[in-house]
Parts: structure tokens; sequence; C-alpha cells
């Protein structure tokens, strides 16, 4: 009897052992996307920090930054969107969070409320096996970091058919073991809790600049669908859930490029908004508020400038409308007042080091700092409205266009003293006043033009003899001291930045 | 189920655990519910051809036992010709009725237990649900050891008690499986069916690397199979019969298939080598024998007219050999060649290893065409497919196929233990606590985290399944 208990003892502190090296491993090898997304949903939502949640797709990921909603408006929120999140898995998104948060309000993206459909490992009929795949995957980025609980397996059995699919989900382990021949740094991190994670409570900016409009043929005015589809029934569950937990529900419709049937669907949310009585913004149809030739990454994303505005925008209404609590000036939140001026540092740095042309016309556009932007003679940017609709977005006025036949242009455009000047062609600007001081520009001709401070005529900020490019950003500071200076190449239109 | 599944690694300690509790006498009962329940579970319709052959030679077995003369020979005939009339018709006919999970296995199994009791050498057995259980056995049914009834029914008589050490050493011999078909056979499969699927462009070195990889992608995933199977049937307390012996070693054609699917090599021995004769009729009728052996042996792979080459070139390979033996004795007196010493050794693996390549080509490739391309094309010399960078882009990364070098390289060194008669698992099992469970820890986690397996794959895949 004393054997066969050593021998039970034994075994069952092999299988203890065994059980918590693997366990390591599973956390070594999974993919760290979810993680990285969700950790600090967790720690926030622990601390009880979370008054608002954000809930969609892709386009809440890219279009709401939290850390702006908090710097501009005190809301504190958490960015759950997911990549190509449809209604079904946005409510399971909710349900899920709500075990670990307790939010004031739920603001609802109602992008694709017309699909219907209930799997995603099945999607529509002809859909390719790709395009499957790649559900399913992203479906990954909003599971893997809740642990398996039966919320989980409910919510993986309604998204998912197949049951080989399913286990996937409940034991990520048989996607990700074989990621031993690609971990990093970072893997490990996961361990000491040094692994990058996400900084903007959930989202994500992108940068990217979509300059050439998509158009489409408008719906016509009212037009909605009728059918009750699948995202439409997992909205109203949204709705439901929230009410019956004394949640507010937001509900908005990003914009982007929308094509005829995602307005039909944007008109369509208004009718369940009416029929639950709640808000709805339908940002499609807010004049202004985005200028798809700038906001936009691509074609149904928005870029940091767009999200700026679409966030503002919320954050307005949630303010005036939603009685939330301004956690500026609570010590509790100094975590939150370090991470926003974290980003508007990286903003800032990024604009110094300015990779790409057209995202730096668009971040300088809503920045404070003062420039100078100088396009050369026989410049192709001069004929690429994309451009210079971004320099026009700066400057205010529409004189780039005079550029014809390859003139030259400039712009000094000095925020700090709230004034810009413009040059066109053979035009000069004499002794113009600026935060460098007095500044005069001569264009003589194209390999010799002249920009000086009229105290220090020895001084030309144009010319540069190891520079043959034909686009230059001058930015400087409220003192007038130089921060960066940036040469572009118009070379197929890819203006990237040279050293 | 297969035995790389997730249900199998369940199945298998419910069963083990029931295997000690129920009292001895009964045990055979449980183990034959065990083993219908896993056949059913891997083919369904395979059912009745499992029981037609149980029921037929059982029967046999009695009538063999009780009668005397010509008549045993008619019964013992008619038995033999019924099951083999199934097997062709399963192989050759395309009738998917007869083409059942493990065929090829347990009627070779009925049938040596018929021949075995015509011969005398064992009696038949009376009790019909031991006699199911030797040729429904789950570790064995689907892809052998093909055991012999002499060595499994006295097991299930009197089987034995539970021992600590017995399980652990056929969990170990489990795990030994596992590394082999998870972590190497799988892995090879990826770089062999890339270079297999476009011979032209990957001709000559990079195939000879593929026909290598091949024979230790066959050789893991068939020795894997035949480890896990082997272990799983300790676990349960019964000794199966040793069906690899590093085959890779031999210095010989003959000396590899003494050592390369033991159990089938034998029976072909026993069962058909030395009743057409064996070498006891002459130096001719030996080789026509060997020939007739190897041929019935690739046929019993498949159907398709490579095997039967494969198994004609084995069977050239042996005869060749034998008429050669005295120019190569001669050529090894002129040149005082110490045929003891390690470089002689080396070099006759190395040249019976380059004779196998030429034959996985033929087992591998199932268009006639492609298969005498390559092999034409095997020794020509491009070595800088071996530096350029090629393997990596064939669908594993660098850091897999190095891990593939250092898991065969293991194997090999595995295999070398072999041959000199070092145990291994014994070794292992006589360290201390930490020292052992550190090796088996590591073991789980390297098969686990390295072997192939998840989405996409199949664990149905192990190639000797299909014969």
């Amino acid at each position: 009897m004393k054997k066969k208990l050593g021998i039970i003892l034994k075994v069952v502190l092999f299988l203890a052992l065994t059980c918590t090296v693997l366990f390591g491993v599973m956390m070594l090898t999974e993919r760290k996307a979810s993680y990285i997304k969700n950790k600090a949903f967790f720690e926030e939502a622990k601390k009880d920090h979370l008054d608002v949640l954000f809930l969609g797709s892709s386009h809440v990921i890219n279009g709401i930054n939290p850390l702006t909603l908090y710097s501009d408006y005190g809301i504190t929120s958490y960015n759950l969107g997911g990549h190509g999140s449809l209604l079904q898995e946005t409510y399971w998104q909710l349900i899920r969070a709500l075990d670990y948060a307790k939010p004031d309000y739920v603001v609802v993206d109602c992008y694709m409320m017309e699909k219907n459909y209930q799997y995603l490992d099945v999607c529509e009929e002809g859909t390719s096996e790709e395009d499957i795949d790649s559900s399913i995957n992203k479906l990954h980025l909003n599971m893997d970091a809740y642990p398996l609980s039966k919320l989980k397996i409910a919510a993986v059995n309604d998204l998912i058919q197949d049951q080989d699919v399913r286990n996937q989900f409940l034991f990520d382990f048989m996607v990700y073991h074989d990621r031993w021949s690609e971990l990093d740094k970072n893997d490990f991190g996961r361990f000491n809790g040094k692994a990058s994670t996400n900084k903007l409570m959930g989202a994500e900016m992108v940068y990217g600049v979509k300059t050439d409009v998509d158009v489409y043929e408008p719906c016509q005015e009212g037009e909605v669908f009728t059918e009750q589809t699948v995202g439409k029934e997992y909205l109203m569950k949204i709705i439901d859930e929230c009410q019956r937990d004394g949640i507010g529900v937001l509900l908005v419709f990003i914009p982007f490029s929308a094509q005829t049937f995602d307005q039909v669907t944007a008109n369509t949310v208004a009718q369940v908004a009416d029929t639950y009585g709640v808000p709805y913004l339908n940002m499609l149809q807010v004049d202004g508020l985005i200028d798809e030739a700038t906001d936009l990454n691509d074609h149904g994303h928005l870029n940091a400038a767009g999200a700026d505005k679409v966030t503002d925008y919320i954050g307005k209404f949630l303010s005036e409308n939603a009685d939330l609590t301004d956690h500026r000036e609570d010590p509790e939140y100094e975590s939150w007042t370090k991470l926003s001026s974290k980003y508007k540092k990286d903003i800032n740095n990024a604009i110094l080091d300015g990779e790409e042309l057209r995202t730096e016309l668009s971040l300088l556009a809503n920045s404070d700092y003062n420039s100078v932007i100088y396009v050369n003679n026989n410049s192709p940017a001069l004929n690429d409205e994309g451009v210079k609709h971004l320099i026009t977005n700066i400057s205010g006025t529409s004189r780039i266009d005079e550029a014809t036949d390859g003139q030259p242009y400039i712009l000094i455009n000095d925020k700090a003293m709230g004034v810009s000047y413009e040059a066109v062609g053979g035009e000069t600007l004499e002794g113009v006043s600026t935060s460098m001081g007095d500044m005069t520009y001569i264009p003589i001709e194209e390999k010799f033009r002249l920009l000086y401070p009229v105290s220090d005529e020895s001084v030309n900020y144009l010319y540069d003899d190891s520079h043959t490019e034909d686009i230059q950003i001058l930015i400087y500071d409220d003192n007038g001291e130089v921060l960066s200076h940036l040469y572009y190449d118009s070379l197929e239109r890819e203006y990237l930045m040279n050293q | 189920m297969q035995l790389t599944s997730l249900q199998f690694l369940i199945f298998l300690p419910i069963v083990a655990l029931m295997n000690y509790i129920i009292p001895k006498k009964f045990r055979y009962i449980w183990l034959l519910i065990a083993s219908v329940c896993f056949y059913a579970s891997l083919d369904l319709k395979g059912i009745p051809v499992l029981l037609f052959t149980i029921l037929s030679t059982y029967l046999a077995g009695l009538l063999i036992d009780k009668k005397e003369g010509n008549i045993k020979k008619v019964i013992l005939f008619a038995a033999i010709a019924a099951n083999i009339l199934i097997l062709a018709l399963s192989k050759y006919s395309g009738l998917t009725i007869f083409a059942v999970v493990g065929i090829s296995f347990f009627m070779f199994m009925a049938i040596s237990y018929c021949i075995d009791v015509y011969r005398g050498k064992i009696s038949s057995e009376k009790n019909i649900l031991q006699y199911a259980l030797f040729v429904s056995f789950f570790p064995n049914v689907t892809s052998g050891p093909i055991e012999r009834a002499g060595n499994m029914l006295p097991q299930f008589k009197e089987p034995k008690d539970f021992d600590y050490d017995r399980v652990v050493d056929g969990l170990l011999q489990m795990l030994w499986g596992y590394f082999m078909k998870l972590v190497i056979a799988d892995r090879a499969g990826v770089l062999v069916n890339a270079i297999f699927s476009d011979p032209k462009a990957y001709a000559g070195t990079a195939t000879f690397v593929a026909a290598s990889l091949y024979g230790f992608e066959i050789y893991c995933d068939f020795g894997g199979y035949s480890n896990i199977a082997i272990g799983c049937a300790r676990v349960l307390g019964y000794d199966l019969m040793k069906n690899f012996n590093s085959p890779f070693l031999a210095g010989s054609i003959a000396g590899y298939w003494r050592n390369w699917h033991i159990s089938l090599s034998s029976w072909f021995k026993d069962y058909l080598y030395i009743p057409l004769g064996g070498n006891r009729k002459g130096t001719l009728r030996k080789y026509l024998n060997i020939i007739i052996v190897f041929i019935v042996s690739g046929l019993w792979h498949g159907a398709g007219i490579t095997f039967a080459i494969w198994g004609l070139l084995h069977g050239l390979y042996q005869v060749i050999g034998y008429i050669l033996m005295p120019v190569r004795d001669k050529l090894c007196s002129i040149f005082k060649v110490n045929r003891e010493g390690f470089s002689h050794k080396l070099l006759k693996i190395a040249i019976t290893f380059s004779l196998l390549n030429v034959g996985w080509i033929f087992f591998r490739v199932t268009n006639f065409k492609d298969a005498v391309y390559m092999a034409v094309h095997l020794f020509e010399l491009h070595p800088g497919v071996l530096f350029d960078g090629t393997f990596y882009q064939l669908g594993l990364n660098r850091p897999n196929v190095i891990l593939l070098v250092i898991a065969i390289m293991i194997l090999i060194a595995a295999d070398i233990a072999g041959l000199m008669k070092i145990n291994i698992r014994e070794k292992i099992m006589s360290q201390g606590l930490w020292l052992r469970w550190l090796i088996y820890i590591t073991a789980i986690v390297v098969i686990v985290t390295c072997g192939i397996w998840g989405p996409g794959y199949n664990e149905t895949g192990f190639i000797y399944v299909q014969f």
C-alpha cells in the first residue's frame, strides 16, 4: 500500500511539474498580438479606471484614440475594436469585457451590420479559403488574451462552426507551438512583464495618407435595408445587454470612403437606434468632419489626423451627454496623463523625423510646429493634386495651384505668430516677420534660391551642396531654432525623406 | 483516433488503468472491447472484414487441429486463399469495401496463426475472444508489428502484474516514437514532398538529399509508429516483437533487411521463402526465391509498378551481392583491406545507404517516368544546393532545417547505441530522480513544441497505414 501511495504521489508530482513547464512554454510560444492589445485593458479594468469601452472593427482600432479623448476631455476609455470584427464578435467582445470592466458607456461602431452570416469559418457563399483563414486569424487577436472559461467556449461555439477550428481557440497552443522558431525578446518579456505592449489603450494609429478620393454613387436619402441580418440581430443584443446592465450606449458609424451599401447600412442603424431610444452618430453624414483627401490611411481606415477629428467629435458628444467624470486632475490617473504626453511626444518626434512627405504634411497640419515648405522649380509634386491639397490644408489658401509651368513655391507657416506667407514663381518675400526673425526669400534660379534672416545674410536655409531634392521642409520652434531640415525626392511620387 | 491523436492520449491511460483494475482472467475481454472501439474509431466499415478474418482463421485453426492428412492442407489452403483474395481485392481491385485499415497487417497475423497450427508449432486457440484480441490488439492492428500467435496468446492468457518500471519503460519508448514521428518524419516530409513534386528542378544532389531524407522520413514514420505501438503494449503489460534495429547502419542490403520491418521480413522468410525451398534447392533456385520474395514484398506494399520495381531492385541487390562476393573477397585480399576496420564498415554503410536511396525513389514516386529520371540523375553533383539556402525555401525555415539535422543526428546516435547493445532507456531510468525527470520533461517539451502537429496536420498520416 505504501509503495502504491509512493507511486501515486510521484506520478501526481511529475504531472504537476510537467504541466507547469508546458504552461510556461505555452506562454512563451503564444502569439503576443492579443496580449499586447489587451494587457492594459485587464490592468485598467482591475483598477476600475475604464468609463467607456469602444467596440467594433478595425475602423474603431484606427479611428478612435483613447489618449486623445483623455487629454482633451478627461474621459478614460479602452479601444476594444477587433480587426475584421463583425457585430456577433463585437457582442462577444462586450460580454467578455464586462466580466472584467464596469463601464458607464459603451460606444459601438456599426460597420458591416448588413453582414448576414453567423460563422466566421464559413462566411458567405463563395468566400475564398484565404479570406476565411484571415477571418479566423483575426479572431485570435480578440480571443487569445482571455483565459479558457465557459464564456469563451460559448463565444467560440457561437462564432465558429467547425469543431477543429473551435479547438484552436480553446487550446491555442496547437496553433502557436511552432512559433518556437521565431521567438524573440518580446516573447520572453512575457515572463518578466517587460514585453512591449499597446500604449494607446488598445488603439492603433496609422499614419499613411490616401490622397486620391474614391467616388461612389450616393444612396437615396433615408434608404435603408429591411432584412433582419445577423449583424442587426447582434447589435440589438448588444443594446439589450447594456440596457439590462444600466450601461449607456452610443451607436456610431465611423467615417471612411463609404460605398453605396455602407451608406444604406449607416441609415439602417438609425432605425435600430430609434427602436431602442439610444443615441446614434452617423459620421458619414457630418459635413466637414473629415477630409477624405487627407484623413484616410486607406479606403476604409482613418489615419491619425482623421482619428483625432473623430475622437474629438465623439468626445464632445460624451462630455455633453454622458455625465462622465473628468479624470485629468485626479492623481490616480497620473499614468494616463503620462501616456498621453508620451503619445504627443512620439508624434512630435515623428514629425521631426518626417519619413514620408504626405504623412509629414498631414501631421504638420495638426501640430503646433512652425514650418517652411519649399517646392522647387519643375517638381513633380506641383502636378500632384494630393500633395497640393495637403499643402493647401496647412496654408489655408490655394495659392500653390498658381505654381503652374514648374514654378517654385514657398510657404512659411508660423503658428507661434499666427501668420503665414506664400510666394509663387519669381515672387519674393522681403523681411517677413517670423519666430526666426525677419526673413527674406528670393528665388533666383532652380539651383540658387535664398531664404535668410535679414540679420545674417550669410545664412541660406534653402541652399545645401549635398542636397538636390526638389522639396524641403524646415521645422523650427517658437524661439526660431531650427529643429529639423527635411529633404524629399518626388521620384515615382514616393516622396521618401533623404538624410 | 490514431496513435498521435489527442484522443489516443486520453484513451490509453483509461484503458491502462482499467486493465490493471480488472481481474487478470477478464483483462482480455476489456482489451478486446478497447481494441474494437479503437479500430471502429479508425474505420467502422472495416469491422466486417476484420470479423471475417478472425472467424475464418479461428475456425480453420480448430479444424486443422482436429483433422488429419490432406484435409488439413485443404482447410489451410481455403483459409489462406479466402483471406488473400480479400487482401488482393483490397489492393488491386479498387473496391473500397475491402480497402480497410490495417488489412495487410492483421491478415498476415491471422494467416501465420493458421500455418503455425498446421505446422504443429502451436495448438489452435479455443477461446475465440482471446484469438480475436490477438488479431485486433489495438497497438499493432493498423501497422504492426506483425505478431505471431505463439508470442501473444500466452501473454493474453497470463497477463502480467502492474510493474511501475515497466510502465515507465513503455512510456519512454512511446516518447521516442513520438519524437521520431512528429519531430523527424513529419518535418523531413515537408522537404521531401517539395523536392519529389518537382523532380526536374531538383535533379542531382538535392534529389539525393531528398531520397536520403525520405529514408529517414519513412524510418521515423514507421519506426516511430512501431515504438509507440510496442511502448503502448508494454504499458499494458505485453511484449510485442522488435520491428527495427538500426537498419541504416547495416553494411549490406541483406543486413538491412534483417533489421528493417523485422516482423514482415521474418514473416516472408518463415511463410514464403522457406516454403519455396529457401537455399536448400541450389544456388539458382535460392536467387530465384529471393527475387520472388522481394517482388511479393513490393506488391504487399501496393499495386503500383514502382512498388514491384522497388522489390525487384532489393532482390537484385542481394543476388548481385552474392554473385560478386568472390570478387569482393579477392579485392579485399589484394588491397589488404581490414574488413573489421571502421573505415571499411563505414564505406559499406555508405554504399548500402546509397543503394537504398535508389530504391526509395521507386518506393516514393508513383509516376514511373519521374522515378527513372530521378534515379538516373541521383548522383549528379550539384553541391551548391547545400549552401545556397535552397533547403530553406522548401517549406521549412532555417531553424527548422537545423532542428531536423540535429534530430537526425540524435537518431543516428541512438541507433549506434542500439548496435552497441547500450539500452538508453535503461541508462536513463538508472539515473537520479532529478536528472530522470529533467530528461523526461525536456523530451515532452521538445516533442509538443517542435513536433509537427496542429491545424492542417493529418494525424492519420502514417505512411504504413496505407499498406
